[in-house]
Formats: C-alpha cells, sequence, structure tokens
C-alpha cells in the first residue's frame, strides 16, 4: 500500500507537470492529450500501472484546468468555456493587468479545488438523489437549458432606424446570428452523431475535430485577423481582490459549476451564464447619483465597488466553474452510492476512460487527494508562470504562435482525429464557429452540437429523425 | 475630444470614418449609414463562415447519406473505437427478449472475440413489428449496424434503434440427432434430440451456485445435461416436475458444449416453451399441490441447520450492495443475505424498489457460501417485490 | 424580475399539475403515464414570453417622435436637452402622448460614452460623463474636457404619477397603499443613465391637471403583459397539440398560460406592473412596488424557491425517492424544510449582513461628505 502510494504520488506530479506544460500552447485542450495519452498507455500498459491510472489522468485535467488560464487570459484565446472568464481577463490585459487577471481565474479554480473536498457530504448523501430524481427528466431539462439560452440572448443592438425593419434588423443582428449559429450546430450534431463519417480506429476521439472546429480554429483565426497588440504587463506581487470577493464568488461558482458538471452537453460558459443569471450579485449595490465632485458638473454618478467586485467575481466564479466542470465531472464517477452504484461521472475524461477503467468504491478519496495535491502543484506553477509571461508577452510575435498553433491542431486531428476527413469536419464546424465571433453573439451556441441530438435521443426522437435525414 | 478617445478608436480600428461611431465587423455604420470600409479579410472571413457552414453541412449528410459502416472482427474491437459506427457479422449466442420492458437484447459472436452485447431498449414491438418472422433466434446469423459502446465494465455494446440497421443473414437449421452421435467436434451446435432421464442430482457448486444435473440417454448412448438453477426454474412446472423422475421422455433442443473432454448439453433458451417437450413423464400426472409445493417462511427464521432446503420465503431488504456476481440484500432481523444474479435484477419486475429497502417474496434455495448461508432465488418469475 | 426567474418559476407553477410531470418523466420508466414529454418547456418558454415579445419585438414597433443620437465624437449636451424640451412642448400642444428616445453611444468594442440625464420639475440636465466599459465601470480621466452639461428649462411642469387611470389601476393602487402605506410623495422623475447597448424611450402626456406625465418605458409591460393575451397564445398550442394527436393535448395549452400568467403576475411585485387585462382595458397597471425588478435577492430566493419545488414534485409524483414513497428519505415537511426554508433563512441572513455593510459604508461617506442631495437625487428606479 505504502509503495502504491508512492507510485500514485509520483504519477500525479508528473501529470501535473506533463499537463501544465501542453496547456500553455494555446487552443490545445487537455482531452486531445488525454486521447493520445490513452493511444500510448494502450501500447505499453506498463508506462503507468492500472492504480496510478485514473489519478495521472485526474492531475492532467486538474493542470490544465488551471494551467490553460494562461493562453486564455495573455494570448487571446478561448475554447468552449471561454465564455466563463473570457472578456474581462482579456479586458485586463489590454490595461497591463494580465497577471492580476490570470492569478484571480487561478485562485478561483484552486478554492474550486478546495470546494470538491468540502463537498464530500453534498456529494455522498444529497447528489445521489439529485442525480436519480433529475435522470429520468434529463431530456425536457436539457430543453430548457436550450430554449432559455436561445431566448436569453437579448438584441444587442440599440434598434435604430426610420422604419420597424431597420431598426428590428439594427437589434437584432446578434439574435439571428445566434439562431443561425444553434440551428447550423444543432443540425450538423445530429447528422454526424446519427451516422458518425470518421473512420472508426480513433472514433473515441470522433468529437475532437468537431471541437476544435467551432472554438478553437475560429479563436485563432481571429486573432490572426486582429490588431491584438497587448501592452507591457505588470508583475505585482499582490492581487486585487479580497476575501470578500472569493466568498462572493462561492455560490455563483458552485451553481455553474455543479451545472455543468452534471448536465450533458452544458459546458462552463453555460453554467457560468445561468450561474451569473441566478445569483447577480452586483445589483446589491446599485449606481447612485450624488452632489457633484467636479466643476461644470451637476452631478456625480458614482459606481459602486459592487460593479468593480462582479469584474473580479466573474474571473473568480469564472475559475470556479472550470474546475468543477472539467474535474468534478470526473470525480462524480467515483461517488458510488446505492442509489448511484455506476457514479454519475460525465465529460471528456470520463468518456475517453470508460473503456479501459473502472470506479470501484474508495477511489473517491485517492481521487480527492490527487485533486489537491495536483491543485497546489498547480496554482504554484501558474504563478510563476504567469510571472514569467508578464516579462515576454511583449517580446513574443503573437501571430507566428497563432500560425503555429493553427499548424498543431491540425496535425493533431489529422493522426488521431480521423485524418483528412477529421480536417475536412474542423473545416465545416470552423465555420459554423466563426459567425459568432464575426456577428457578436455568444459562442457556446454551437454547443447546440451535443445539446440538440442528446435532448432528442433523450425524448426518443432520434430514429425519426435518422429517417427524416435518410441515414439509416 | 480626449486624447484617451482617440487613442482608444485606434487601438479598435473599427470605428465609423464619418460618424466616429464603433460599427465593429459591420460594413454599413448603424448610426449614420455610412459604408465601411474594411480590410478584405474580414469580409471574406464573413462570407467563408456563412457559406461554407451552409455548404458543409450539405457536404456532411451527403458525405453521411454514402458513409458505409466499416465491416470490424468482434475480436478487433479496442477501446479507441469506442462510438464507433460498424458493422458486425456474427452468430447469435443468446437473446433475451423482455415483453414487460419492450426490450431486446442479444449476444453476438463471431469466433474472434468475446462476443458484443446488443441492446434494443424500449424497441422490441418496434422491431417485432418490422422484422416479422425475422427475429432472431439463438445460433442464427446476423449484421448488425450500430454505435459501439466499449466499457471496462460492461465490455463491448451496442446500441440498436433501428430495425434497419439489422439483418437476419442465415437462419439457423436445427437437425435432429441421436445422443450416441454427438461428439466434442459438434460444439456449439444445436440439435434436436429425445432424451429420457437416467439420473438427475441437484448440487451446490463451491462458489455457492445451484446446479441441476442430469444424464440423457436414447438408445444410441449418454450424455450430461446441467442446468443453472434459474434455467431450471424458468421452465415449465410441468417439465420441471417431469425432468425430476428417472425416466421420463423429452424432445429438447439441446446446445453442446464441452466439459473436462467430454461433450456435454444444456436446454437451449429455456423459457421458450418450444425448446422442450415432455413426450412422457415418468411421475405420473403432475400433483395439484405441485405449485404450493414449498413451505413458506419468513428469512428471520432461517438458520444454518435450513442449508439445501428450499422455501417460499419472505424478506424485508434493509440495504442492497453490488459484487462480482450480483446484487445482495442485507435483510432485517438476519445476518443471512440474499444473492440475485444480474440476469435475475433484470428479470425481476420493480427491482429498484429493493434499493430503499422494500419486502421481497420468492421461491429460495438457501446455500453454504464462503460468506455463510446465502439465499439464492430459484424462480424469478414467482419472485414479488413490494 | 429578471428573464430567468420567470423562465423557472413558470416551470416550477407548472410542476404542480401532476399529468403534466408523469407525462414528462422518460418513457423508459416503469411509470403510468409516461411519454417523454417536453410540455414543460412551454412553461418556461410562456415564462419568459412577455419580455421577450417587448424587447425582442414590441419596442422596435413604437417609433419615436423624437430621436437623439449624440455625435460620437463631439456629443452636444446642450442639443441633447433641447430635444426634450422640444419633445414636452409638443406634447403640452397636442395632448397626445410624444416619445422621445435617446440612444447610447459606442466607441469601441468596450468602451461607451455615458450621459445622464436629470430631470427637474420644469428643466431637463444633460450631463456627459466618462467612457465605461460594458461592465458599466467608468475609465478615469476619460470625461469630456470642454462642454458636459447642457441644460433647457421649459415652463410644462413633469410628474412621475399619473392621476388619469381606470378602475383597475385604482385598485391596485388601493391596495398597494393598505400593504404598504401612502406612496411617497416623490413628485419629481428619477433621473437617468444611457450607457450601454439599449436606448431609452420615454412618453410625454398632458394631462387634465394641466401637468406632463412622464411615462419611462412607454412600450414596456403593456399588452405583451396580459392575462387575456396569455390565454389567447396558448390557443395555438393546443390547436398544434391537437393536430398532432398529441394525448391530453389540451394540457399543453394549460401550462403554457400557467408560465405567462406566472411572469405576469410576478411582475405585479414591482413598480411597473403591466396591461393586465389588454386589449379588454388598455392602460398598463401600477404595480404594487414590493421589491425592484433586479434585486438579487428577490431573484434568487424566487429561483431557489422554484428549484426546490420542482425537484420536489418531479419526485412525489414520478420518481418518490425524496418524499412520498414507502422507501422514501424523509416526510416532505421535513425536506422543504431541510432544503428550502433553512437555506432561504441563512441567505437572508448572509445577504441581510452584507448590504447592512455596505449602507453603512455609504452613510459613512455621506456623512463625510455633509451636503444635501439635490431634488430627485437616490437609486434609479429601473423596473
Amino acid at each position: 500500500m505504502g509503495s502504491n502510494a508512492l507510485t500514485i504520488i509520483v504519477y500525479v506530479v508528473l501529470g501535473t507537470i506533463a499537463g501544465s506544460i501542453l496547456c500553455v500552447i494555446p487552443a490545445l485542450h487537455i482531452y486531445n492529450v488525454a486521447g493520445i495519452a490513452v493511444v500510448l498507455w494502450m501500447g505499453t500498459k506498463s508506462l503507468i500501472p492500472y492504480y496510478s491510472l485514473a489519478p495521472f489522468f485526474m492531475s492532467l485535467v486538474v493542470s490544465f484546468a488551471f494551467l490553460n488560464t494562461i493562453p486564455r487570459t495573455f494570448l487571446n484565446t478561448a475554447d468552449e468555456s471561454a465564455g466563463a472568464s473570457m472578456l474581462p481577463s482579456t479586458d485586463m490585459v489590454t490595461r497591463g493587468r494580465g497577471k492580476d487577471a490570470a492569478l484571480m481565474t487561478g485562485m478561483g479554480t484552486l478554492a474550486g479545488a478546495f470546494m470538491l473536498l468540502v463537498l464530500y457530504p453534498f456529494f455522498w448523501f444529497i447528489w445521489p438523489y439529485l442525480a436519480r430524481v433529475t435522470g429520468p427528466h434529463l431530456h425536457w431539462l436539457l430543453g430548457l437549458i436550450i430554449v432559455h439560452y436561445i431566448m436569453s440572448e437579448w438584441p444587442k443592438g440599440a434598434g435604430r432606424g426610420d422604419t420597424i425593419w431597420k431598426k428590428f434588423k439594427d437589434a437584432w443582428r446578434n439574435v439571428f446570428a445566434g439562431l443561425l449559429t444553434f440551428t447550423l450546430a444543432g443540425t450538423f450534431g445530429i447528422i454526424f452523431l446519427s451516422k458518425p463519417i470518421l473512420p472508426a480506429a480513433n472514433s473515441f476521439q470522433n468529437i475532437m475535430p468537431v471541437f476544435i472546429g467551432f472554438f478553437a480554429i475560429p479563436s485563432i483565426i481571429q486573432s490572426l485577423l486582429s490588431n491584438y497588440n497587448p501592452p507591457k504587463q505588470y508583475n505585482s506581487k499582490y492581487i486585487n481582490a479580497d476575501w470578500g470577493d472569493f466568498s462572493y464568488g462561492l455560490l455563483p461558482g458552485f451553481i455553474g459549476g455543479m451545472l455543468a458538471a452534471y448536465l450533458p452537453a452544458v459546458t462552463a460558459g453555460i453554467g457560468a451564464m445561468l450561474a451569473g443569471h441566478t445569483t447577480n450579485h452586483r445589483n446589491l449595490e446599485r449606481t447612485e447619483f450624488r452632489p457633484p465632485k467636479e466643476e461644470g458638473t451637476i452631478i456625480d454618478l458614482h459606481t459602486p465597488e459592487m460593479y468593480y467586485r462582479q469584474e473580479r467575481l466573474f474571473m473568480i466564479a469564472g475559475g470556479t466553474i472550470k474546475i468543477l466542470y472539467y474535474v468534478g465531472a470526473f470525480l462524480l464517477l467515483f461517488v458510488l452510492t446505492e442509489l448511484t452504484p455506476y457514479g454519475t461521472g460525465r465529460g471528456g475524461l470520463t468518456f475517453i476512460l470508460k473503456p479501459v477503467f473502472i470506479a470501484e468504491p474508495g477511489d473517491f478519496f485517492v481521487m480527492a487527494s490527487t485533486i489537491v495535491l495536483s491543485a497546489s502543484l498547480s496554482f504554484i506553477l501558474l504563478t510563476y508562470v504567469a510571472s514569467l509571461m508578464t516579462k515576454i508577452l511583449t517580446k513574443l510575435n503573437l501571430k507566428f504562435i497563432y500560425f503555429l498553433a493553427l499548424v498543431m491542431v491540425f496535425t493533431i486531428i489529422y493522426i488521431i482525429g480521423g485524418g483528412l476527413m477529421g480536417i475536412g469536419v474542423s473545416l465545416i464546424t470552423a465555420c459554423i464557429g466563426m459567425i459568432p465571433v464575426f456577428y457578436g453573439c455568444r459562442r457556446s451556441h454551437a454547443m447546440a452540437v451535443l445539446l440538440v441530438p442528446i435532448t432528442l435521443n433523450m425524448a426518443g426522437y432520434g430514429d425519426s429523425i435518422i429517417h427524416l435525414l435518410r441515414l439509416a | 475630444m480626449s486624447q484617451n478617445l482617440k487613442d482608444n478608436k485606434a487601438e479598435d480600428g473599427g470605428n465609423c470614418p464619418i460618424c466616429g461611431y464603433f460599427v465593429g465587423l459591420a460594413s454599413i455604420c448603424p448610426r449614420c449609414g455610412a459604408r465601411v470600409e474594411k480590410r478584405l479579410a474580414i469580409k471574406v472571413a464573413r462570407k467563408i463562415a456563412i457559406f461554407g457552414s451552409i455548404l458543409g453541412i450539405v457536404l456532411l449528410w451527403y458525405a453521411a447519406l454514402l458513409k458505409e459502416p466499416e465491416k470490424i472482427n468482434i475480436g478487433d474491437i479496442s477501446a479507441t473505437m469506442n462510438n464507433a459506427l460498424v458493422e458486425i457479422e456474427g452468430r447469435v449466442t443468446s437473446i433475451n427478449i423482455n415483453e414487460e420492458k419492450n426490450s431486446l437484447k442479444l449476444s453476438v459472436s463471431d469466433g474472434t472475440g468475446d462476443g458484443v452485447t446488443i441492446n434494443a431498449i424500449n424497441k422490441l414491438n418496434k422491431f417485432k413489428e418490422a422484422l416479422g418472422e425475422n427475429i432472431p433466434s439463438v445460433k442464427d446469423t446476423v449484421r448488425v449496424v450500430g454505435a459501439l459502446n466499449v466499457s471496462q465494465s460492461w465490455g463491448s455494446s451496442m446500441f440498436l434503434s433501428l430495425p434497419s440497421r439489422f439483418k437476419l443473414v442465415e437462419r439457423y437449421e436445427i437437425k435432429d440427432r441421436n445422443i450416441g452421435d454427438i461428439s466434442v467436434s459438434d460444439e456449439g451446435d444445436l440439435f434436436r434430440i429425445d432424451a429420457t432421464i437416467k439420473e438427475y442430482e441437484q448440487f451446490t457448486t463451491k462458489s455457492g451456485y445451484l446446479l441441476n444435473r442430469f444424464l440423457l440417454a436414447d438408445d444410441t448412448g449418454e450424455i450430461e445435461m446441467v442446468l443453472f438453477s434459474s434455467d431450471f426454474e424458468s421452465l415449465p412446472k410441468e417439465t420441471r416436475y417431469a425432468l425430476t423422475k428417472e425416466g421420463s421422455r423429452f424432445s429438447m433442443l439441446a446446445e453442446v458444449s464441452t466439459y473436462r473432454g467430454d461433450p456435454q448439453v444444456a436446454i437451449n433458451n429455456p423459457s421458450d416453451p418450444e425448446s422442450i417437450k415432455v413426450l412422457s413423464s415418468a411421475g405420473g400426472k403432475m400433483p395439484a399441490d405441485m405449485s404450493m409445493e414449498l413451505k413458506k417462511i419468513k428469512a428471520s427464521k432461517l438458520t444454518s441447520g435450513n442449508i439445501g432446503e428450499s422455501f417460499k420465503v419472505t424478506a424485508e431488504v434493509e440495504e442492497s450492495g453490488l459484487g462480482a456476481g450480483g446484487v445482495y440484500l442485507s435483510l432485517s432481523g438476519t445476518n443471512i443475505e440474499i444473492m440475485i444474479t444480474y440476469d435475475q435484477q433484470e428479470q425481476i419486475r420493480n427491482f429498484d424498489k429493493l434499493n430503499d429497502g422494500g419486502l421481497i417474496t420468492a421461491p429460495m434455495k438457501l446455500v453454504s457460501s464462503d460468506y455463510g448461508p446465502e439465499l439464492r432465488i430459484i424462480d424469478v418469475n414467482r419472485t414479488v417485490v413490494k | 424580475m429578471k428573464g430567468l426567474t420567470h423562465f423557472i418559476s413558470g416551470v416550477a407553477a407548472a410542476t404542480f399539475i401532476p399529468q403534466a410531470v408523469r407525462m414528462s418523466i422518460s418513457s423508459r420508466m416503469d411509470i403510468e403515464g409516461a411519454a417523454s414529454s417536453f410540455i414543460l418547456v412551454l412553461a418556461g418558454m410562456y415564462g419568459i414570453m412577455p419580455d421577450t415579445l417587448d424587447f425582442k419585438f414590441g419596442q422596435f414597433f413604437e417609433m419615436s417622435d423624437f430621436v437623439v443620437d449624440p455625435d460620437p465624437e463631439n456629443p452636444d449636451p446642450v442639443q441633447m436637452a433641447r430635444k426634450f424640451k422640444e419633445a414636452v412642448e409638443k406634447a403640452d400642444r397636442t395632448g397626445e402622448e410624444v416619445r422621445i428616445q435617446y440612444f447610447p453611444t459606442q466607441l469601441g468594442t468596450n468602451k461607451w460614452r455615458q450621459y445622464c440625464i436629470v430631470f427637474e420639475e420644469s428643466k431637463v440636465s444633460i450631463q456627459l460623463n466618462e467612457i465605461v466599459s460594458t461592465s458599466q465601470i467608468p475609465f478615469m480621466g476619460t470625461a469630456p474636457k470642454g462642454k458636459r452639461v447642457g441644460r433647457a428649462k421649459f415652463s410644462q411642469k413633469l410628474k412621475s404619477r399619473s392621476e388619469e387611470i381606470d378602475w383597475l389601476n385604482k385598485l391596485i393602487r388601493f391596495l398597494r397603499q393598505k400593504l404598504k402605506g401612502p406612496d411617497r410623495k416623490g413628485g419629481t422623475v428619477k433621473p437617468s443613465t444611457i450607457d450601454i447597448l439599449s436606448s431609452t424611450m420615454f412618453g410625454l402626456k398632458k394631462e387634465a391637471d394641466g401637468r406632463i406625465y412622464f411615462n419611462w418605458l412607454p412600450w414596456h409591460r403593456t399588452w405583451s403583459h396580459s392575462y387575456v393575451l396569455a390565454a389567447l397564445m396558448s390557443l395555438p398550442v393546443i390547436g398544434i397539440t391537437y393536430l398532432l394527436n398529441l394525448e391530453y393535448w389540451w394540457l399543453y395549452g394549460v401550462v403554457s398560460f400557467v408560465g405567462m400568467a406566472t411572469h405576469i403576475t410576478e411582475d405585479m411585485t414591482g413598480h411597473i406592473g403591466g396591461s393586465l387585462l389588454w386589449p379588454l382595458l388598455r392602460p398598463r397597471t401600477e404595480g404594487f412596488e414590493l421589491f425592484k425588478a433586479s434585486d438579487p435577492r428577490t431573484n434568487f430566493s424566487v429561483i431557489y424557491t422554484a428549484f426546490i419545488f420542482i425537484i420536489f414534485n418531479i419526485d412525489r409524483f414520478t420518481t418518490r425517492l425524496i418524499t412520498g414513497g414507502p422507501g422514501a428519505a424523509m416526510p416532505w415537511w421535513l425536506f422543504l424544510l431541510l432544503f428550502w426554508i433553512l437555506p432561504m433563512f441563512i441567505y437572508f441572513k448572509v445577504v441581510a449582513n452584507i448590504k447592512k455593510k455596505i449602507d453603512e459604508k455609504k452613510k459613512r461617506i455621506k456623512e463625510e461628505e455633509e451636503e444635501e442631495d439635490p431634488d430627485g437625487m437616490g437609486d434609479a428606479v429601473i423596473d
């Protein structure tokens, strides 16, 4: 047992370091890395002992949850969960506060790692009931997410124009784009999942080119087309947040994280959006009209501290949601109770490891310890890498990095994502993924690729659609 | 205008040249309607985004339409093929039709691997309607297209929802055979035999399974037949009664297997009434109280002195747990547990209720296991859960 | 209330209909009536429908008599104030409702020019402020260096409450006063701030006492917030489900109505109210003014309550694992006590503590400044 524990620790450290190095590469998702790692492991099973397999992969994902903050913050790239912490952090980089943004997100992620431990009684005594009660109702619960997601995209245009149609057109630009993205992604998902066209040999990664196309490629293209030129970054010893910010961040972090960890196809971005709508702490304090302070004015519009706090909360809660989504979803596989004898694990890693791994009673504590160890190491690494980025960011040739990232994602697709056919699939989804970029709607609309077919299949309409598309 | 603002504009680079309003990537200013000159790349990218995605989806649909699922050997299935849409062809090794749950479950083997479980959950009626007489039986050769689900817990399986993705390739022809002609080379084959019961005994294996052993004979020779208690209990009452009487004659569908180098047989698909027919019963007519033969008892009244006896047991379940062989139910008032195999679990109606406690009544036999006395259900069809 | 609040409370209300819940459970379950139905999604969809009609459609159907769309490079507050004066004068002259719309000014991806409109009884002032981000946080030092304030006086007097109200509005006003005590004597209209995304429209109408009734967002919560419309909009649902030959086709209409009616009823707790019986009674009725629509405490407590009741109802009508079943975890009252009342109590205690700290801080700042608010100052009422 003692030597086993030591071996596990070694593999957790190795997993953390490997994940940390790889995740700094823009647009590289840990599930791509995990996919390659599983293939390698199957080839030489002696590489990782079976009992260290899950801790190793868990630490890969934990370090990803921390270290992918670096490319997202400093290199302006995003994956499917970018909605959780993308905008304010990019904004902070443009003000030279990239390290602040990265560390705030990282501390939120660290808080989330400890939250996963504190939630043990919840996972063991309440969660199984929630999972069992909602399980047979998932199709309409996902239907609710879809409908709310579509209906809550309000027009961003102000509605200018001298005719009703012109006003409508001006305001609805983003709504139209959102509907179009959702419809195209949903249609793509129905066809692709009804009859996958990629080769069978590596089909466990067949959704990978789809996601790279939806999220990574448009981000890289956007970055290549943009004039993103970050200014010199401050290398402060402190972060601009207090303990209050972290306590405020707990509730939205928990709500958004659990939604994303449990509901299929609901990502951290969608979870963050719903959590933000649910808690909406900003309005505890409102802007206030006060007597004038400056000469030549009649009023002072006071922006309360809560508005500034909200910006920080967005990053902190975003970090927490991220780890609950990536890591919590996998940890739920180990919640083996009478009501949930096979756990309720979801997410990419659960899917990748399912063919080679079985969760057994008692594993939960091994995995919880793995999370703590890996999270602590990852956070330390994050602080160093964030400091390093403040020094080198302005010296980096970002266009070249984006170009390399583009070459790399296509290489990965070619090797394990279905070869040329996989590249073709990713190009189609990249086209759909570029619509939100160029028309200003939510990028998570692309998640319709899974939301729509999963919901329809759960409700039992999958067969009719396959017939309709003549794909039977 | 402040210097700051001008800097901001320069940084964004997306403002209207006429009125200065921010237009982002739009080509017409929403405020003044002026046409805004854009870099060619953005214009092109926007067009590619819209037209490329629509054209791409059409192409994807066309590619899917033309796509023929890869035909694979079951032995070639690996973890990286999880989720693959593939075609397999093989013999049906077992079939489970659950009318109540409207489900069809097949095991298919092509001789290259462990076999694949094909699940058509809640689709039985749909398959019956579409396939008619082509509903498969054991030993039939079938071709199935489906998405693979590879799991360390459950092995390889496929979810089958469309009858059009299932084809009966060849119906297995069952031939008559004399017992003396059956040899080890017939392993895996199915024959119709006429046999007389020469010996019968019931015994418990080391791992606690209850088995029924028969010696069958005809004019040409003898052969052994072994039935698990669950298979035995799934037979009609009259058949079970006759099977236990030496001298009874049967016509049965027997599947050949080998045991320590000798051939033996088992009744194929015992729950199917066509699988075994009583030609003559040595015990005469079955007594009217046959169904009442088991004594009713509460589990809490059982002791180790009852090992080997069968009862109609009523037990109050306190907790349930999972083990290698099946589900273990802890009972109130006794240390004796009930072990239910996963196959039995699937057949017991309302089994889920036992996860939270509940009452179970069933014909059971108390057997000795490594963990002490254990109750085994001997007739799932007569099991009631409340 | 917020969109999600309406959405989820509509669903929660519909889960009190046992048949709707049973139809919704997966048909794989061994429960009578299980049909994998999406009926409860209709409750959510109709729960958010009134605001969808307003903010996605209604506001664009309304044309303004006066439009103020400031020049991004050289905004002129005097001109902007003068427009308002012209609108007031036209309202006075014609007796018709005159509408004036103020547009936001976007300067960059994340940059907007903020301006405030301060109303006094016979004067309007426009003040240009800093550039703000989309999070409404000002960029320091970006306020215009030159002319920042424009004023326009007029001879007419503005008022924030209408006196020309119908019987329903009188009834609501009477009930509100019984509930909350007499209405505040505010008199003047609250200031408005325009910065990000959407424009603001004001309706101005001369009433019998000669004063101009100032109506903020005159298109909001009118025809869309009507129980009659809710009933009418459930008819197509009934028709479609009937034609599709769905079992319990009529229930789909009932669930849709319940979702929309829940929204309309919830909005009555706010300030603006709704046109409850449109088209039978067209004017907008005031609300009970119990909560501000954006108050996070109200929204969160309603969302959480709705969530708990959704779980409670879907369990007791289908799975029966938590309450109601033979081996259920606990009695219903214990579930509600542990998972609804107790958490709500803790939440309100914690939030009350936070709010107290915020108010104390505000008070301290105010004392330090030792100056009186100008007339009409305070929180902007956004409902």
